[in-house]
């Protein structure tokens, strides 16, 4: 017996891809591991955050609880429902929200969408109507129900996508990116409303945004090339790398990041250029003697100037960075 | 309000809710099916070109076949076509073959399109995503269709009848309701089996295009079927509207319902529609599980 809302078990995704010649005759055959036997179990009532870099494998993992792509082997159950052999009553118990304002007709007005959906859950019409205005008011969009979906604001769209989800008071949301590309306004109600208002539901969400996994989930699967790398609260995966320091340094030119990665202590390394100014990121074992040695090692090299320079407390970044060698932003 | 309830033989809890206590799985559902079918008429009444389609493209479609007609055997018949086809106004017999035809062509490009239009907008995932049957989308979107073609053929047998002064008899209506509903019911299954290419193939263009010239080219529109050779005319009678063309020719312009061949029309047009759907359905749905094996189901 279980009480878990969403149970994942050794779920894999292969995709083929088949390159072909002369439209028909197939020459390459290559395969993309997509998930890779991923197992997570989410007890009800709680936010579980799935973080990772774009193409991790998040939006397969969230695609095949939702019933839009079949898993080549493996088992999910939402709600108790299997989504293979119970997919409608699996596709009852969920909300789904895609971070893609245009999920939504945009030619409709923003109460016509609701109620279009609301249908599609077969709620009556007064009962579609009276929880499209509910949500629709909770959203702040009240005054904006009658304006077509084209005529509204990306934030606004969004807004309705994410209202959608809830349309049938599902006990299940799977939430995919659903900050994506939102200004920091829009963005932070819609964190407030999901950490205020929706307690009582069983929230799936994935994120490349660190600060937003941090502040809603119980806890956090990180998921690299298709696997769950590692997994516990915030604080526990952070507690993993307390051994080892996060150093931020910004400076003029472009250092050898080779050079850097093969230093004795160094963890891991990254860097990003932009107009001749780099921002690197060093994760390595007792980061005071890492610093000293690293600003001796940019003073002795030429055309490389320090800007700026601090060991932080390490981020869910760095975690990730220490588990896969990659940045969660790359 | 929720509670759980507790499937002792499962060993599973569904944590539920009013609604999920309610909810049932459904072969069909038609709420959901009127839902969809009115939610595209509202999309389309919001595109002000539509009115152009559905009023005045017919026209120049159909106009230049009447023209060319004309120009070779001159106004009203020919004796050959007489001869062939058994009538001797050529203008009052195509515009009943143009008239069933919008279905046709409705049929061919617009549940298709209207997929793919879906998948375009990005709202294809959120449809799946939602406990409908999806033969109830499929119906919605034909519905709509259907509404819009009846409109179309409407309108274009409306200005005929002014236009050239044409007169069909008030007999027909009611046998001419009967027939042109079965032939859309067959015609359904035809639009499902597209829908379904689409999903797998994305880009109708190509392929409705092509099916559309075909089924364009077998059927009697602007030309008796017997002006076909013999092995197509056989083709001819496994699109639904060649019965519907043939036979509501005959009650329009004779004014005169024959049983039998009613009955018959009826007969094949019933099993046409009985094996179009079984196999709409079938690749429907085999290219819906196609594209869930590939996730390409919101794709380009």
């Amino acid at each position: 017996m279980t009480s878990n809302a969403i149970e994942i078990e050794n779920l894999s995704k292969t995709f083929i891809s088949v390159k072909r010649k002369a439209i028909i005759i197939p020459t390459e055959r290559k395969k993309v591991e997509a998930l890779k036997s991923v197992s997570l179990d989410i007890p009800k009532g709680q936010i579980y955050g799935l973080l990772g870099p774009n193409g991790a494998g998040k939006t397969t993992l969230i695609k095949c609880l939702a019933t839009l792509v079949l898993p080549t082997s493996g088992s999910a159950r939402v709600n108790g429902y299997d989504v293979l052999k119970q997919s409608t009553y699996a596709r009852a118990s969920m909300g789904v929200c895609q971070g893609n304002e245009r999920s939504i007709y945009w030619k409709l007005s923003a109460r016509e969408n609701m109620i279009f959906f609301a249908k599609l859950y077969r709620m009556p019409t007064h009962e579609a109507k009276e929880r499209a205005d509910e949500l629709l008011g909770r959203m702040g969009l009240s005054e904006k129900a009658d304006e077509k979906a084209e005529n509204l604001s990306h934030g606004m769209r969004m807004k309705i996508v994410f209202a959608r989800a809830l349309i049938h008071d599902p006990p299940v949301l799977l939430l995919d990116e659903p900050t994506q590309g939102l200004d920091p306004t829009f963005a932070s109600d819609l964190r407030k409303y999901i950490s205020e208002k929706l307690h009582d539901k069983t929230i799936l969400l994935t994120t490349h945004y660190m600060h937003e996994a941090d502040m809603l989930c119980d806890k956090l699967a990180l998921i690299n090339e298709g696997e769950i790398k590692s997994f516990g609260t915030s604080h526990e995966l952070k507690e993993g790398v307390r051994d080892y320091d996060s150093l931020h340094m910004k400076v003029v030119g472009t250092p050898d990041i080779e050079a850097i990665m093969k230093m004795e202590m160094v963890m891991s390394a990254s860097m990003k250029t932009r107009n001749g100014h780099s921002d690197l990121v060093v994760t390595a074992q007792n980061g005071y003697k890492m610093a000293h040695k690293l600003l001796n090692y940019m003073h002795s090299t030429k055309g490389v100037k320090v800007e700026h320079f601090e060991v932080k407390e390490p981020t869910l970044d760095d975690v990730f960075l220490q588990l896969t060698g990659r940045r969660i932003e790359d | 309000m929720t509670e759980l309830v507790h499937e002792t033989q499962e060993e599973v809890i569904h944590e539920t809710s009013e609604y999920l206590e309610s909810f049932k799985s459904r072969a069909m559902d038609w709420t959901a099916a009127r839902t969809f079918a009115v939610k595209n008429l509202r999309i389309a009444i919001r595109y002000p070109a539509n009115f152009l389609v559905w009023g005045i493209l017919p026209i120049f479609w159909f106009a230049p076949f009447i023209l060319m007609a004309t120009a070779i055997a001159g106004p009203g018949t020919s004796a050959h076509f007489t001869s062939i086809s058994g009538f001797n106004d050529y203008i009052q017999f195509v515009v009943i073959g143009w008239f069933v035809f919008m279905y046709l062509d409705n049929s061919i490009w617009a549940i298709g399109n209207n997929f793919r239009w879906e998948q375009m907008s990005g709202t294809l995932e959120p449809l799946f995503s939602t406990p409908v049957p999806r033969i109830s989308i499929l119906l919605g979107a034909a519905i709509s269709d259907t509404i819009q073609g009846t409109m179309q053929a409407g309108i274009l047998l409306s200005i005929c009848i002014v236009l050239f002064g044409l007169e069909y008899s008030i007999v027909a209506i009611l046998p001419t309701i009967i027939i042109l509903i079965l032939m859309v019911i067959a015609l359904y299954g035809f639009s499902f089996m597209l829908a379904g290419l689409i999903l797998v193939f994305k880009d109708p263009s190509v392929l409705t295009q092509m099916i559309s010239e075909m089924t364009f080219m077998v059927s009697p529109i602007n030309y008796p079927v017997q002006a076909l050779p013999r092995s197509v005319q056989f083709v001819s009678y496994l699109v639904p509207t060649t019965i519907g063309i043939v036979t509501i020719r005959e009650i329009a312009i004779n004014g005169a319902v024959d049983l039998l061949s009613f009955s018959q029309a009826i007969l094949g047009l019933g099993l046409l529609a009985v094996c179009f759907w079984i196999v709409g359905i079938g690749i429907f749905r085999y290219a819906e599980k196609w594209t869930k094996q590939r996730g390409h189901m919101g794709g380009f």
